[in-house]
C-alpha cells in the first residue's frame, strides 16, 4: 500500500506548464472529484507521427491517457489495439504502468507523459509488423478502471 | 494516409534530416561486407596469388594481384534473387608481360588451368576472365580478371582478356578505384552545426573505455556520403528492376557509379550544403543531368547517348543504349530515376515510423529495413541502451535528452 503523499495536482499542472509550454490544461470539478485535464501534442521520435492526447487525472484516481488523434484504432485496422484500455467516450485510453511503478507523489510529466511517447513508438512498429516490442503484462484492451484507488 | 509535415521549423527540419541520414546510414552499413567475410577475402585472395605463382607458365612474369571494382572503393551491395545473397570480389590478376608476348586466349586459357588445378569444383568462366564462388559457405565469389599493362591514348592502363571477342579489352579498373576514393575523401561543406558537433562527440568517445552506443538514426552520422549515395542507389537499382521481373535488363553498376562521382565532383565538392541529406538529394537529382550523361537527338529524331568513362579515353558507357534493340534499357533507366528522385525526396516528408518503415522496405527491400527499425526500437526498451535515451516534449525520444525515463510495464489495472 502506498504511503507517500500525493503531489497536488496544482503542482502537477504547474510542472505540465513548465515542461510543456505548448500543452494546455485545467483543474476543475468532475463526477469524481477535482480533476486536471492536460492537453498536448507528442511524437514518440523526431520521425514520429505527431499525436494528440488528453491527460485526466482525478484526484486519488488512477490519470488516464486519452489518444484524441489520429484515431488509433482506424490506423490499427480491425485489430486489437495492443496494451489500451476502452474508454467510454471510445477514445482509446493508454495502458502505461504496472502497480508500484508510479505513485501518486511522482510527477506526470516526467513519468506517465514520456512512457506515452515510448507507447506510440512501440504501437508505429506494431502497426508494421504486428510485433509489440514494449513487453507488458498483457496484450489485449481491457476495462478501465471506474472506482478510486487506494492510496 | 501519409502524416507530411506542413509546419515545421527549421531546426526541426535540420534534426529529422539528420535522422533519416543516419537511418539510411545503419541500412547501408548492412550491405556492407562483415569483419569476418574481410578475413576470409583477405585468406582466400593470398591463398590465389600463391597457387597462381606456382604455375610454370606464368612463373615467367611478375605477377599482381588486387582488389578492384565496387568492394574495393567501399560500395558493395547485397544483391537480391541470389541464393546465397552473395558478394561480387573483383580481383585485377595484372601479369607483367609485355604485348605481343601472348594473345588475350593464351592468357585467359593459362590462368584458368592453373586455378582449374585447385580450384576445379568452384570455378567457371565469365567473359573476361574467371569465376571462383565461395557463396554458399562465405556469401562472395571472386571474379579475377586476367590483364597485362597497356598504354591507351597516352595513358598508363591494362588489357583484360575478353573471352567473346577473344581480343584484349583496354580497361582501368585501378585508376576507377583511385578516383572514387579520392573524391569520396573529400567533404563538402555543411552548414548544419549539428552534424559537425555530432561527428566529433564520436570522435571523442571513441577511446573511452565504455561506450553505450544507441541505435538511434540521430546518433549515426553518414561519413562518407559519395560511397553511401552510390551503395543506396545500387540497392534502389536491385530492388526496383527486380519488382518488374527485369532483374537482367538492370542499368550496370559502373553507369551509376560514374555518374554519381561525375556530379559528387561537380555539384558537391567546394559547396555549402544545409546538410548530408541535401548532398544526398543533390547527387540524386544529377542522375539525369545531360552535362554528364549526353544526350544528342539528330533530325530524324534519333537518339545518341554517350557517358564518358573518366579514366579510359574514348570510352562511352552507354554505348550500348544506343544499339536499337537496346535503347528500351535507357527508356528504363530514366523511368527509375524519376522513381529514384521522387523516393528521396519522399524521405524527410513523410511523419510516422509506421509510413517510413515500409516507404523504405518497398524501395529498399525489407531484408535490409526491418532488421534496423526492430533494433531501434528494441533500443528504446533494453538494459543498457535505455538509460542512454531520454524525451524531449518537442523532439521525442532521442538521446541527450532532458527528462530521462523511469522504468515501467505497460499494463492495465493493478
Amino acid at each position: 500500500m502506498m504511503t507517500t503523499k500525493p503531489l497536488p495536482l496544482v503542482v502537477q499542472l504547474m510542472l505540465l506548464r513548465k515542461h510543456v509550454p505548448e500543452g494546455r490544461g485545467q483543474i476543475s470539478a468532475s463526477p469524481k472529484g477535482r480533476q486536471l485535464r492536460w492537453f498536448q501534442s507528442m511524437r514518440p521520435h523526431v520521425l514520429g507521427a505527431t499525436y494528440q492526447i488528453e491527460l485526466q487525472y482525478a484526484e486519488a484516481h488512477r490519470p488516464l491517457v486519452l489518444v484524441l488523434s489520429p484515431d488509433i484504432q482506424a490506423l490499427a485496422g480491425d485489430r486489437k489495439l495492443p496494451h489500451t484500455f476502452a474508454t467510454e467516450n471510445g477514445k482509446p485510453s493508454l495502458c502505461l504502468w504496472f502497480r508500484e511503478d508510479w505513485n501518486f507523489s511522482q510527477p506526470v510529466v516526467t513519468t506517465v507523459i514520456p512512457w506515452a511517447a515510448e507507447w506510440f513508438w512501440f504501437f508505429e512498429h506494431w502497426l508494421v509488423t504486428g510485433e509489440w516490442l514494449g513487453g507488458g503484462r498483457h496484450d489485449t484492451p481491457i476495462a478501465l478502471p471506474m472506482q478510486p484507488l487506494a492510496i | 494516409m501519409n502524416d507530411l509535415v506542413i509546419n515545421e521549423t527549421l531546426e526541426e527540419l535540420s534534426l529529422r534530416q539528420r535522422a533519416v541520414t543516419g537511418l539510411l546510414e545503419l541500412i547501408a552499413q548492412s550491405c556492407d561486407l562483415t569483419p569476418a567475410q574481410h578475413e576470409a577475402i583477405r585468406r582466400h585472395y593470398t591463398d590465389k596469388i600463391e597457387h597462381l605463382k606456382e604455375c610454370t607458365w606464368l612463373r615467367q612474369y611478375d605477377l599482381s594481384l588486387e582488389p578492384q571494382g565496387s568492394v574495393s572503393y567501399g560500395v558493395p551491395v547485397r544483391p537480391i534473387e541470389r541464393k546465397h545473397s552473395e558478394h561480387d570480389v573483383d580481383l585485377l590478376l595484372t601479369v607483367k608481360a609485355r604485348e605481343g608476348e601472348f594473345g588475350s586466349d593464351e592468357l585467359h586459357r593459362e590462368v584458368g588451368n592453373q586455378l582449374r588445378s585447385k580450384y576445379r569444383a568452384i570455378m567457371s568462366p565469365i567473359r573476361y576472365g574467371w569465376q571462383l564462388d565461395y557463396a554458399e559457405t562465405e556469401r562472395f565469389h571472386f571474379d579475377i580478371i586476367a590483364a597485362i599493362p597497356t598504354r591507351h591514348a597516352g595513358q598508363e592502363m591494362v588489357a583484360v582478356t575478353d573471352w567473346k571477342s577473344r581480343d584484349w579489352k583496354p580497361s582501368n579498373p585501378i585508376g576507377f578505384r583511385d578516383g572514387i576514393l579520392q573524391a569520396a575523401a573529400r567533404l563538402p561543406l555543411i552548414d548544419g552545426q549539428g552534424e559537425h558537433l555530432l561527428l566529433n562527440s564520436r570522435m571523442n568517445t571513441a577511446n573511452a573505455k565504455e561506450v553505450i552506443v544507441v541505435p538511434l538514426p540521430e546518433n549515426t552520422p553518414m561519413k562518407m556520403p559519395l560511397q553511401r549515395a552510390i551503395q543506396l542507389t545500387k540497392r534502389y537499382r536491385e530492388v526496383w528492376f527486380s519488382r518488374r521481373g527485369k532483374l537482367l535488363q538492370k542499368t550496370p553498376s559502373i553507369i551509376l557509379t560514374t555518374i554519381l562521382w561525375q556530379a559528387y565532383e561537380r555539384f558537391v565538392l567546394g559547396k555549402k550544403f544545409s546538410s548530408i541529406f541535401a548532398v544526398l538529394e543533390t547527387l540524386a537529382s544529377h542522375l539525369d543531368d545531360t552535362t554528364i550523361l549526353n544526350i544528342q537527338v539528330d533530325g530524324y529524331n534519333r537518339v545518341t547517348y554517350n557517358l564518358p568513362n573518366p579514366t579510359v579515353s574514348g570510352e562511352n558507357l552507354v554505348k550500348r543504349w544506343n544499339e536499337p534493340e537496346r535503347a528500351k534499357e535507357a527508356e528504363d533507366y530514366f523511368m527509375w530515376v524519376k522513381d529514384y528522385q521522387a523516393f528521396v525526396r519522399s524521405l524527410t516528408r513523410i511523419r510516422g515510423l509506421n509510413w517510413l518503415q515500409p516507404l523504405l522496405s518497398e524501395a529498399l527491400g525489407s531484408e535490409l529495413v526491418d532488421p534496423v527499425f526492430k533494433r531501434m526500437t528494441e533500443a528504446v526498451r533494453s538494459t543498457p541502451t535505455r538509460a542512454a535515451v531520454g524525451y524531449t516534449p518537442a523532439l521525442g525520444i532521442t538521446s541527450a535528452a532532458a527528462i530521462s525515463i523511469p522504468h515501467h510495464t505497460y499494463d492495465g489495472i493493478p
